[in-house]
C-alpha cells in the first residue's frame, strides 16, 4: 500500500529548503526562504513554535538528540544559527564561512556543530566555546566544489561535494576516505543499514547504495529527476525515497531497485519542486510506520506521509 | 681759530681815549653768528621742554643740516637715482655679503674689520650716503685677501720674504770666512741673512741611460764610447761583462754624468745605435769558424769589424783588443760568442716600428732544450693502494679511453672511472652499455608504438624491447647501444612508455567501439546496471585534539593540537582551559571519560599510547594561574 498524506502543511511562504524530524518523530522542523523556521507536531500537525532570526533563506537544520539545541544554516548569511528549541532563542550565531552554507549537522549532545559551505569548507564548531573565534574547532578543506550534504555520526564526519567524492573523515583513525562516484555531482549522502551503507544521490538521476566496508555498489536507484537542483533522498531498512524535480516522491524498494531500476511508488502532492525526504525516526524500528515520511516542496508545502 | 688773547688789546671809544682791558685765563672762542643762533634756540628748546642742562639736547644723529650740503660738492650718487624699494634691495644685498675674517689676509684683515664695521656702523646708522665706496672697499679687501693662500700667509706672518730660501737665518759668507762670528757672537745673530732659495729637483726619469737587467747597451748614445773607439764603428761591439763593470776613466765618469742629463740623442744616432745591437749568446759550442754564427753577413760584418780600415786611429779599448785576439787566433771566446746582426737582420717588433732605445727583442725560447721527458715507473714498483686492493680497484672500469696508462688508472676512483668510461672490465663494458632498463622495457612494450612509417624499424625496436625486458645478469647481453639506433630506441623507450596517471584520467581513442554505447540505450543501460564504480582514495587527516575529546574520541596518532586557525590555541584564553579541565576531572570522577586530559604543547606527547593507560599529566602552570592567581600580580 502506498504511502498516505497524513497532513500537509503550509505555513511557509516560498519554498521549504529543509524538513526534519526530531529524534523522537513527534515534532517537525521545517526551515524555508521566508528566513523562518517552524515547530511542528508531526501528529497534530499544529504549528507549535517560529523561530526568527535569519536574514536570508534557510538552508539546513539541524537537530541535537536530546531536541533542546537546533542548529540551522543560511543562505547568503554565511552563519550557523544555534537555538534554544524551548525558549526560541538564538543562542550562538557562528560565522567563518565566506560563501553561504548550505548544509549543517549536529552531535548528539549538542557539542560540535559541522556546517558544509559553498565556500569548499566544512567547518566544526565547538558550542561551548565563549565566544565565536574560539569556536571553531576545525576546518576541512579537501573538497574541491561546495558541500551539499553533510552526516555526523559518533566517530565520524561524511560530506557530499558538488565535485562528486563523498568524504568520509574518521576521528579515531585520523583518516579521510573519498570515494568517488563517477565524476557527478553529489548532491545528498546518508547513512542507513545502521551505519553499514551509504546512500548517495547524484545529479546524474541516479541514487547509489554503497557498502560502507568494501566500497561496493549494492544497488542503484533511478527514474527520478535531479539534475539542476539539490534533491535530498533517504532510505530505512525496506525503502528508499527521494524526491525530484517533477513534484513527485519516488519510493524504491531497497532489494528490488537494481533489477527494475523503476520506483515502487510515485508520490504526488506537491506542486513544485521536491527538496527533501525524510523517514520517520521510528520506521526503522517500527514496521507500522514503516512508509511514515516527511516531503518538502518548493511550493511552500510540507506533507508528512503515513 | 686761533686762540688770541685778548690781553693788551684796546678798545678804543669814540673819544679816542684808550682803554686796557685785562684778561685772565684764556680768552673765549668767538662765535660764529650761527652757533650764536644755535645756542639761543637751545636756550629756547630747553624752556620750552624744561630741560635743565644744556648738555641733555643733542642735535639728532640723523639730521643733517642743509647748510653743510650747500658746502660740500655735490655729486650725483647711485642712490640719489634710487627710491626705497631700491635702497632697501641693495641693503639686502650688502646685508647678505660680508668680509669673513678667514678669508682675509693678517695684514688687510684689520684693514677689512675697519672697513666691515664702518660699513656695519653706517648700515645700522641708516647712512647710504657712501655705499658705494663701502661696497668698493669691501671688494677690494676681499680680491687682496684671496691672492694670497693661507702658506703664503704664515710665511709672511714668519717673516718670509719672496727670493728668500726656508730656514733658519744662516751666516753671510763673509762671516765665515773669517772669524767675524766667534769675535762678536751677540751680533751674529743679527748679521745673518736668510738662506738661499734652493733650486727645484728634477725627478724626471732619464730614458737615455740602458742599464739593467734585459737592457741593452746602447754604445752609439755614449758619445765618449764613440771618441774611444768603441762606438764608432758602425757595426760596434757591446763591451765584455767585464768591461762593462771595469771601473770608468775619470773622463768617462763626467761623461756618464753628463749622459744622465743629457736629452735624446737625434735619429742618426738611433739608427746607428740599432744597428750596432748584437745578441750575446752563452752557448758554449766550439770550431764553428764564425764566431759570429751567421755565415756571410757575419763574414762581412766581421771584415768591416776587425779590419777598421775607416776607422779613425784611436785608442783601442778592451774590447777591441779582445776582438783583435780572437780574430788572430780565429778561437771563439770561451764566455761567449757574438752574434752580430746585420741591418737586414734587425729584428722589428710585430707593429712594424723598431724597439725603443735601450730594448732590444728577445729570441722565442727554445722549448725542446727545456723539455725533460717523464720518467718511466718501474715495472717492479708497485703502489700502496693497488697492494691494498681497495676501492679504487674494487669496480672494473668501462669506456673507450684506453690511452691511460695503468699506473694513472688506479690513482682515479671507481666513481671517476665510470664517469670517464675507462675500460677494464668487458662484462662490466656490456652492463653499462645495455642501459635501458628491463621494467622500462616492459612498460614500453605496452605503450605507444613509434616508427609506424617504418614497419621494419618498428620491429626492430619491438625486438630490442623484448630483448632489454628480459635480459639478466647471467644471460649474456645481445644489444649494446653501441649503435646510433639503439641508443634511439632507448630514448623512445623512455618517451613512450605509459604513464599510470594519465590513463586513470584519460582514454583511448583508439578503443573499439563496441565499448560506447549507442544513445538510444543509455536509458536501459542506466535501469538495468547504473552501478556506478567507486573510487577509494584514503589519506591521512589529522582531527584536533579538542574535536576528539568533543567527540569523546580516543585521539589517533595522527592528532595534532593545532586547528585551522593558527592563532586559534593562542587566543583561546586560559580560562577555557580551565573550565575544560574541570570539566573533565568531572567526568573523570564520575567514570565518563577515559580520555587522560592532556594539556601539553608539544603534539609529540601526545602520541605517546594511551591505551597503556599512561598516568594523567600535570596540568601547566598557567592552569593553576588562571585558578589560583598569579602570584606575580
Amino acid at each position: 500500500m502506498a504511502p498516505q498524506i497524513r497532513h500537509r502543511l503550509d505555513y511557509h511562504r516560498g519554498s521549504v529548503n529543509s524538513a526534519i524530524f526530531d529524534a523522537s518523530g513527534s515534532y517537525i522542523f521545517t526551515g524555508g526562504q521566508d528566513k523562518t523556521i517552524r515547530l511542528v507536531n508531526s501528529t497534530t500537525g499544529d504549528l507549535i513554535q517560529t523561530y526568527l532570526g535569519h536574514g536570508w533563506g534557510v538552508q539546513g537544520i539541524a537537530v541535537s538528540k536530546d531536541s533542546n539545541s537546533l542548529a540551522s544554516c543560511g543562505g547568503t548569511d554565511r552563519a550557523v544559527y544555534l537555538w534554544d528549541v524551548s525558549q526560541a532563542q538564538l543562542t550562538r550565531k557562528l560565522t567563518g564561512h565566506s560563501q553561504h552554507v548550505d548544509c549543517v549537522a549536529i552531535s548528539d549532545n549538542g557539542s560540535i556543530i559541522v556546517s558544509g559551505s559553498f565556500d569548499k569548507t566544512v567547518r566544526v564548531w565547538d558550542t561551548r566555546s565563549s565566544n565565536s573565534p574560539q569556536a571553531l574547532l576545525q576546518s576541512l578543506d579537501e573538497s574541491k566544489d561546495g558541500i551539499s550534504s553533510l552526516v555526523l555520526t559518533q566517530t565520524e564526519i561524511i560530506a557530499s561535494s558538488i565535485d562528486g567524492h563523498v568524504r568520509t573523515y574518521d576521528i579515531r583513525t585520523g583518516r579521510v576516505l573519498i570515494e568517488s562516484f563517477g565524476g557527478q555531482p553529489v548532491v545528498c549522502v546518508r547513512i542507513v543499514a545502521g551505519g553499514k551503507c551509504l546512500l548517495v544521490s547524484s545529479m546524474d538521476g541516479s541514487i547509489q547504495l554503497v557498502d560502507r566496508a568494501d566500497g561496493k555498489a549494492l544497488a542503484a536507484f533511478s527514474g527520478h529527476i535531479c539534475q539542476s537542483y539539490r534533491i535530498q533522498c533517504d532510505a530505512n531498512d525496506s525503502l528508499v525515497a527521494s524526491g525530484s524535480e517533477d513534484g513527485l516522491v519516488y519510493v524504491w524498494d531497497v532489494l528490488r531497485g537494481d533489477e527494475s531500476g523503476s520506483a515502487k511508488y510515485r508520490l504526488g502532492g506537491h506542486s513544485g519542486i521536491v527538496n527533501t525526504v525524510e523517514f520517520h525516526p521510528s520506521a526503522k524500528s517500527d514496521n507500522s510506520k514503516g512508509q511514515a515520511m516527511l516531503s518538502a516542496a518548493s511550493d511552500g508545502s510540507v506533507i508528512i506521509w503515513e | 681759530m686761533s686762540k688770541r688773547s685778548y690781553s693788551n688789546s684796546s678798545f678804543e671809544v669814540g673819544d679816542g681815549d684808550r682803554v686796557d682791558f685785562i684778561h685772565v685765563g684764556t680768552e673765549f672762542p668767538r662765535l660764529t653768528k650761527r652757533q650764536e643762533r644755535q645756542q639761543v634756540q637751545r636756550l629756547k628748546y630747553n624752556q620750552q621742554h624744561k630741560l635743565k642742562d644744556d648738555d641733555t639736547w643733542q642735535p639728532s644723529i640723523s639730521f643733517v643740516s642743509s647748510q653743510n650740503k650747500r658746502a660740500e660738492k655735490m655729486s650725483q650718487k647711485p642712490e640719489d637715482f634710487m627710491d626705497a624699494q631700491d635702497i632697501a634691495e641693495n641693503q639686502r644685498d650688502t646685508e647678505l655679503m660680508s668680509i669673513n675674517g678667514n678669508f682675509s689676509s693678517i695684514s688687510t684683515r684689520i684693514e677689512a674689520q675697519k672697513l666691515v664695521e664702518e660699513s656695519g656702523n653706517k648700515r645700522y646708522k641708516g647712512i647710504v650716503g657712501t655705499m658705494a665706496e663701502w661696497m668698493s672697499a669691501e671688494f677690494r679687501a676681499i680680491q687682496v685677501a684671496t691672492t694670497e693662500s693661507t702658506g703664503d700667509r704664515i710665511m709672511h706672518a714668519m717673516g718670509w720674504k719672496l727670493g728668500h730660501g726656508i730656514g733658519p737665518l744662516v751666516p753671510t759668507r763673509s762671516q765665515l770666512s773669517s772669524n767675524f762670528e766667534k769675535a762678536h757672537e751677540s751680533d751674529s745673530k743679527k748679521a745673518k741673512v736668510p738662506p738661499r732659495p734652493v733650486s727645484l729637483v728634477n725627478f724626471a726619469p732619464n730614458q737615455n741611460h740602458s742599464h739593467g737587467i734585459g737592457y741593452g747597451i746602447n754604445i752609439g748614445s755614449l758619445e765618449g764610447a764613440e771618441n774611444s773607439g768603441i762606438g764608432s764603428h758602425s757595426s760596434g761591439f757591446l763591451p765584455t761583462l767585464g768591461a762593462l763593470f771595469k771601473s770608468k776613466s775619470k773622463k768617462a765618469e763626467n761623461l756618464d754624468s753628463v749622459d744622465l742629463v743629457k736629452k735624446e740623442k737625434t735619429k742618426k744616432q738611433r739608427e746607428k745605435s740599432a744597428r750596432s745591437k748584437y745578441l750575446l749568446s752563452f752557448d758554449a759550442s766550439d770550431d764553428e769558424g764564425d764566431i759570429y754564427g751567421d755565415g756571410a753577413s757575419g763574414n762581412a760584418r766581421q771584415n768591416s769589424v776587425l779590419s777598421s780600415s775607416k776607422q779613425p786611429a784611436t785608442s783601442k779599448s778592451s774590447l777591441e783588443r779582445l776582438v783583435e785576439e780572437d780574430s788572430s787566433k780565429n778561437s771563439v771566446r770561451n764566455a761567449f760568442k757574438m752574434v752580430p746582426l746585420s741591418t737586414s737582420d734587425a729584428r722589428l717588433c710585430y707593429d712594424g716600428k723598431r724597439p725603443l732605445s735601450g730594448f732590444e727583442l728577445a729570441y722565442p725560447a727554445d722549448t725542446e732544450a727545456c723539455h725533460y721527458d717523464s720518467l718511466d715507473v718501474p715495472a717492479d714498483f708497485s703502489w700502496i693502494r693497488h697492494v691494498r686492493k681497495s676501492r679504487w680497484d674494487a669496480v672494473p672500469a668501462s669506456g673507450s679511453q684506453s690511452q691511460l696508462q695503468l699506473s694513472e688508472a688506479k690513482l682515479i676512483t671507481a666513481k671517476d672511472r665510470a664517469k670517464l668510461g675507462i675500460i677494464e672490465d668487458p662484462s662490466f663494458k656490456q652492463r653499462t652499455q645495455s642501459a635501458l632498463d628491463p621494467d622500462i622495457a616492459k612498460a614500453a612494450l605496452e605503450g605507444f608504438m613509434p616508427f609506424s612509417d617504418d614497419p621494419t624499424k618498428q620491429q626492430r625496436y619491438k625486438n630490442f624491447l623484448q630483448a632489454a625486458a628480459f635480459v639478466t645478469n647471467n644471460s649474456p647481453v645481445n644489444h649494446v647501444l653501441d649503435t646510433r639506433e639503439t641508443q634511439e630506441f632507448a630514448q623512445m623507450a623512455h618517451v613512450f612508455r605509459p604513464n599510470a596517471t594519465m590513463l586513470s584520467r584519460f582514454t583511448s581513442s583508439t578503443q573499439k567501439a563496441a565499448e560506447a554505447l549507442p544513445e538510444e540505450n543509455v536509458v536501459a543501460a542506466t535501469n538495468t546496471s547504473n552501478k556506478k564504480t567507486v573510487q577509494r582514495t584514503v589519506l591521512e587527516w589529522a582531527p584536533s585534539l579538542l574535536l576528539c575529546k568533543r567527540m569523546e574520541v580516543k585521539p589517533p596518532l595522527s592528532a595534532t593540537k593545532q586547528t585551522h586557525d593558527s592563532n586559534f590555541e593562542r587566543q583561546r584564553a586560559p580560562r577555557q582551559r580551565a573550565a575544560d579541565f574541570i570539566q573533565w576531572n568531572a567526568n573523570s570522577n564520575s567514570g565518563n571519560s577515559e580520555i587522560p586530559f592532556v594539556l601539553a604543547d608539544d603534539p609529540a606527547e601526545v602520541k605517546m599510547d594511551i591505551s597503556k593507560q599512561t598516568p594523567v599529566k600535570k596540568p601547566d602552570m598557567s592552569l593553576f594561574k588562571t585558578i589560583f592567581g598569579d602570584s606575580d600580580n
